[in-house]
């Protein structure tokens, strides 16, 4: 029997969570890869260079400017160890729309903003491809459409999940939450999401699995992330679905990388102006 | 397929794909990089000297060194976006948790006062040096703050990202890019001087002194960082970027300088010009192989799981 599931809801400056997000539940995903395909059809988005690199039955390996969805097959050996049966874990892969965004903090341009439904945005008539929010997001999601020339015409801007921004202006949910066949994508209001993953949580601890929620304070999120509007429902270490346990927000950087430099111009300074002037 | 290499594999990390996308940067940002850190390091020091010096030969060169560094800087930016009238969308907003925003406002700031600057040292060289000498020292002090900024903000650039090479050392990549601006502006001004045959012997031996403390600060920092870095820092100074490292940034480009200047300034009376050009070419090769090699190695750095795991790891 493993640990009961102690239930830690994030908040937020107003204590709410506020807006809308995903609860993706691996425990459930069956990766058909529909949410890929719904999400390539309704974003118009250009097919991938597919490749099989003899890992897995992932063809598409990673979130890019034009995956806005990507399902991970991790195969892992299961009880039966090796040569006996094969446990998967199978995930579908999206942006997070954090609390606080590493993108739309290293943003130069104000392209990256947070919506009314809380989510993060990229504006591209605003965005001027100078690529800083690619290595400024700690999940790997964001990135420049600089790839895909044989199958579209690359315009060098970043892009990633819009949370079908088009979609719910008009009250309707994201493509790939309509399109999941297992309900493992599920849309709605991220306080609604929270109970609601909550007690899955719940549920499945007590079926004896060490399922927990990746995407709030305590793991995958917080050091100045903060939560994630869109999180998961894991069965085994996060790094096995490549998400990293503790992300930090790169801006916490900032202040501090710019005092030390100060210091150290000042210090240099004052030498150079010592060796400079005397008589 | 080898079943167990896969099996291993997935255990630690996703079939060893990339968790984090590493930059696109190349050879036009890292020329901007050098050419900002010229650039803010002579602005810097045409400052110092209107202050403290009465070099007007070197303090009137590093002004227009300083311009003639910085106007090829946001060119060589826009070039980068691809379509280069994008820049523009810079200056929408001021972000300050946004090192490249602040960096964009800093260099359209310095650009324009070096502008000013230069005309005013032009003025000054023509017309005498006490010619609008209050506005010149008035814009020195403005250009300060921008100016040192220049010298080392790439470095925190890099630090606030996720790549791990260049996070993990996030509180000495501005020092260190500060202290190699300083040694390679006055290592430019060194050479354009002597290219000009206008180096006064008393300057050139202070101007080797300052240098020396420059890069005596370069290697205690370079040296800190290796230490901070720990096993993330291998992408640098291992493999085929370490084969270059080594040799072209460490001992080409700080020891061999330093080296050389430490014998200089023993021996009591500066070297000759041919040294002297030779010390300075070194160090800037170096201060330019440090910039180029940083970058690559993060490219590796974030290229690589095991890594950014190491990285993110719960403490």
């Amino acid at each position: 029997m493993t640990a009961p599931y102690a239930p830690t809801l994030p908040a937020t400056e107003d204590g709410q969570l506020a807006g809308k997000g995903f609860f993706t539940d691996t425990s459930v995903c069956i990766g058909c890869k529909a949410c890929e395909v719904a999400c390539k059809q309704w974003n118009q988005l250009p097919m991938d260079d597919l490749s099989w690199d003899a890992t897995s039955y992932d063809n598409t390996h990673a979130l890019s400017a034009t995956t806005w969805r990507h399902v991970t097959f991790a195969e892992l050996p299961g009880a039966g160890g090796a040569g006996g049966q094969t446990d998967w874990l199978m995930m579908s892969d999206v942006c997070k729309h954090c609390q606080h965004a590493g993108c739309l903090e290293a943003c130069p341009t104000g392209a990256i903003v947070r919506t009314e439904f809380n989510t993060v945005l990229v504006q591209q008539d605003v965005c001027n491809g100078c690529g800083y929010c690619v290595p400024s997001c700690p999940y790997g999601v964001i990135d420049l459409d600089m790839e895909h020339s044989a199958t579209t015409a690359r315009d060098g801007k970043a892009h990633k999940c819009t949370l079908c921004y088009d979609r719910l202006t008009e009250g309707l949910e994201p493509a790939c939450a309509k399109a999941c066949p297992t309900d493992a994508i599920q849309f709605g209001d991220v306080a609604d999401l929270r109970r609601r993953a909550d007690e899955r949580v719940g549920k499945l601890r007590a079926e004896g699995l060490d399922a927990y929620i990746y995407g709030d304070e305590q793991m995958g999120g917080g050091n100045g992330i903060g939560h994630l509007n869109a999180f998961f429902l894991l069965l085994d270490e996060p790094s096995k679905y490549n998400l990293p346990e503790a992300p930090s927000l790169p801006q916490n950087h900032t202040l501090p990388g710019i005092l030390t430099m100060a210091a150290t111009a000042i210090g240099l300074g004052l030498a150079t102006a010592w060796t400079l002037g005397r008589k | 397929m080898n079943t167990s290499t896969t099996t291993d594999e997935v255990r630690q990390t996703y079939y060893g794909q990339p968790v984090i996308k590493a930059p696109h940067w190349r050879w036009l940002v890292i020329n901007y990089f050098f050419a900002a850190s010229v650039a803010g390091g002579c602005a810097t020091i045409g400052t110092i000297l209107e202050e403290v010096s009465g070099d007007r030969v070197l303090r009137r060169l590093a002004r227009y060194v300083a311009l003639a560094a910085i106007l090829p800087a946001p060119i060589l930016l826009a070039l980068d976006l691809g379509r280069p009238n994008r820049a523009f969308n810079m200056f929408r907003i001021v972000k300050l948790k946004s090192p490249m925003s602040l960096g964009s406002w800093g260099l359209l700031f310095l650009g324009s006062i070096s502008g000013l600057l230069a005309t005013l040292e032009a003025v000054a060289q023509f017309w005498g040096d006490d010619m609008l000498r209050l506005p010149r020292r008035i814009l020195g002090i403005v250009a300060l703050p921008f100016s040192i900024f220049l010298c080392g903000y790439t470095g925190v650039l890099l630090a606030a990202t996720n790549v791990p090479i260049w996070a993990r050392n996030y509180l000495l990549m501005g020092p260190t890019f500060v202290s190699s601006a300083f040694s390679g502006a006055i290592f430019t001004l060194s050479l354009v001087l002597g290219l000009t045959k206008k180096q006064r012997p008393e300057t050139a031996q202070r101007m080797d002194q300052a240098a020396a403390i420059a890069l005596g600060a370069e290697i205690g920092l370079l040296a800190m960082s290796a230490m901070r870095m720990g096993n993330l820092g291998r992408h640098l100074v291992k493999g085929s970027i370490g084969l270059i490292f080594w040799p072209v940034v460490v001992v080409g480009g700080i020891l061999a300088p330093t080296g050389l200047l430490v014998i200089e300034l023993l021996q009591g009376r500066p070297a000759s010009q041919t040294r002297r050009s030779i010390t300075a070419i070194l160090a800037l090769a170096g201060g330019y192989a440090f910039r180029a090699l940083l970058i690559f190695a993060g490219r590796k750095s974030a290229d690589s799981p095991e890594d950014y795991f190491e990285y993110t790891r719960r403490r």
